[in-house]
């Protein structure tokens, strides 16, 4: 009983991080509304592109390409363009300004987890936008795309998918959070975030499937399909999409996990070194 | 028994050396070399709980760095900090309950919301019950006057205002001991003076002990019975402020405003031991052992009819300035 009161106590704790992270993304409406205008170009330029792609192909419209219809591509993309912006995650950002401007003093001294304060700020943002951005978005996307019957529908493997989808987003957005972390870790070394950050978006986007679905990408997209990279998109959208078995499903979730935790250890050890590097000069 | 011991600190930081013009900006590209910086060298002192302890020195002379090594925010190269018979790099989360810290230069408040949810925040973070947390907050709000702006954005705060609340905010958890790194920094009279009555009277109702560093000097006099004197890393003073003041022979200066027709030949010839600076003003600095004040004040009155003057004792800024020459002179 007692345990669970300390426990408790140390979880309320960052309930005012989770907060910021909501608010944060509040402060930022114009965010939301440009992320939606490039979200509406991004789909329009894949329909054209899978349109021309799919017209050319032997079968037409009908075709089946590395076991995508016309309308499984587009929604794949339309899908990857929302989770991306659901697991996005600005902790290297906010640890590069806290290094760079020396405000990282007043955290550290604060009696809380350096990694579980921009954790939760990442939780708060990541609660806001699946309420109030990806849900609407993804209920509308699959209601259009069901609805019309452009994808296969079976009830009930369909809610199966969707609690699946809800744990893998949840193991992405630990995931994507622990790397932006570790690269927030490394600018303690280069003082610098632009070309770290530009680096690993790039990596990102290429290795999750984000652009391309990695069955697109042959011998090397099933490689990269067990990188950690690939529950930053791939296998969850294939999840909801239906494309992996049950089996494969459990045994990607397992992986995914053995990645969170890999990654959350080197955080470890690496912000125990990074502590050690601080230099807060004048003042 | 000591609250805050100090133990042979030191602290090295690496500095990668950058030439002048691009071609050496492209060899650091190569190869890079490094010097070795000693900002603190063997530092060794201990405090006892209640006590405000001035820590002073010149720009860059180890003040602040001492201070993010007793938070336990910066990693010493040698030594240790002990604070509740607890080492802080070994219990740093634990012993953060017990600190509060101000740092003038950056703020601890959230920007972009109103200052009272700041305070919530710190509420939760610290884990302070309702009851310590109304008592606290009515308290600090009462003694900074913050209640004028609490619902007010941090980012619209004028900067007395936001130091006085970055003050109250790192005192709502009630904390064994206060870091302030600067703490008047930037400010006019009136929120120095503010700030000032809030330490000394946070100091007497909870007993909290403060560790100040600062380049004003009023704030040392004002504030603190004992300080530590650093320069270029190693303490040079650390003692009594009366003790000190003392030590320097009882000196006394003499101010007045200055006029043309002032000849500084007729002071010399009634003391050489008189020191003379003119700018603005016209300041006569001497010791008591070896200059007669009521002879003096005669001679100023009769001889140069000065009917407008201040007397009064050596600044702490003037012993710190002796001391660091004095220490120029040993080296």
């Amino acid at each position: 009983m007692l345990k669970m009161k300390k426990k408790n106590r140390r979880i309320k704790k960052y309930i005012p991080f989770f907060n910021a992270g909501i608010k944060e993304f509040l402060v930022y409406k114009a965010q939301v509304y440009g992320w939606l205008l490039i979200g509406i170009i991004e789909i329009l330029f894949l329909f054209f592109l899978y349109h021309a792609i799919y017209k050319n192909a032997p079968e037409g419209m009908n075709s089946i390409i590395n076991g995508f219809t016309f309308y499984e591509m587009i929604l794949y993309g339309a899908t990857s363009f929302i989770f991306a912006n659901i697991v996005s995650s600005e902790t290297g950002w906010n640890i590069f300004v806290e290094v760079r401007d020396g405000t990282i003093v007043n955290t550290l001294t604060k009696p809380v987890s350096y990694r579980l304060r921009h954790l939760f700020t990442c939780f708060g943002n990541a609660f806001f936008k699946i309420c109030f951005v990806a849900l609407p978005l993804l209920v509308i996307l699959y209601g259009v795309f069901i609805g019309f019957g452009f994808v296969s529908f079976e009830p009930l493997q369909f809610i199966l998918n969707v609690l699946f989808f809800i744990l893998f987003m949840f193991v992405a957005i630990l995931i994507n959070d622990s790397v932006q972390y570790l690269v927030g870790m490394l600018t303690f070394y280069t003082q610098h975030m632009f070309g770290l950050d530009m680096f690993i978006t790039s990596i990102k986007t290429f290795l999750s499937g984000a652009m391309v679905p990695l069955a697109y990408m042959g011998v090397f997209g099933v490689v990269f399909s067990y990188l950690p990279f690939a529950f930053l998109a791939s296998t969850p959208i294939l999840v909801l999409m239906g494309k992996i078995e049950i089996l494969s499903i459990i045994m990607f979730l397992a992986i995914a996990i053995g990645y969170e935790i890999l990654l959350e250890f080197i955080n470890h050890l690496l912000f125990r070194h990074c502590v050690k590097k601080i230099v807060v000069q004048g003042g | 028994m000591a609250l805050i011991e100090v133990k042979n600190l030191s602290k090295t930081f690496k500095k990668p050396i950058r030439g002048n013009g691009v071609l050496s900006m492209i060899k650091t590209l190569f190869s890079r070399k490094y010097e070795s910086i000693e900002a603190v060298k063997d530092v060794s002192f201990s405090i006892k709980q209640g006590e405000i302890v001035g820590y002073i020195g010149a720009n860059g002379a180890g003040k602040s760095t001492t201070i993010k090594m007793m938070c336990g925010i910066l990693f010493p190269t040698n030594g240790e900090v002990i604070i509740d018979q607890k080492s802080v790099l070994k219990y740093r989360k634990e012993i953060n309950q017990e600190i509060g810290v101000v740092f003038g230069q950056k703020t601890q408040l959230w920007w972009d919301i109103p200052l009272i949810e700041t305070f919530k925040i710190l509420k939760a973070i610290y884990s302070v019950s309702d009851e310590d947390y109304e008592e606290r907050f009515n308290y600090l709000c009462d003694l900074l006057d913050l209640r004028s702006f609490l619902n007010q954005n941090v980012r619209s705060l004028s900067l007395g205002q936001r130091m006085r609340a970055d003050f109250a905010a790192s005192l709502i958890h009630n904390p064994k001991i206060l870091y302030l790194d600067e703490p008047t920094i930037g400010l006019d009279v009136l929120v120095k003076d503010k700030i000032r009555k809030a330490i000394k009277e946070l100091n007497h109702h909870y007993n909290t002990t403060v560790i100040l560093t600062t380049h004003d000097m009023k704030d040392i006099e004002e504030l603190c019975d004992r300080i530590i004197i650093i320069d270029k890393g190693s303490i040079l003073y650390d003692g009594n402020l009366e003790d000190i003041k003392f030590k320097f022979g009882n000196i006394k200066n003499i101010v007045f405003p200055r006029f043309e027709d002032f000849d500084e030949n007729k002071i010399k010839e009634f003391n050489k031991a008189i020191n003379i600076e003119i700018d603005d003003n016209i300041r006569l600095s001497f010791s008591l052992n070896e200059v007669d004040l009521d002879a003096l004040l005669l001679l100023l009155i009769s001889e140069y009819k000065i009917s407008d003057f201040k007397i009064f004792d050596i600044g702490i800024e003037d012993i710190t300035k002796e001391l660091y020459a004095k220490n120029e002179e040993e080296k």
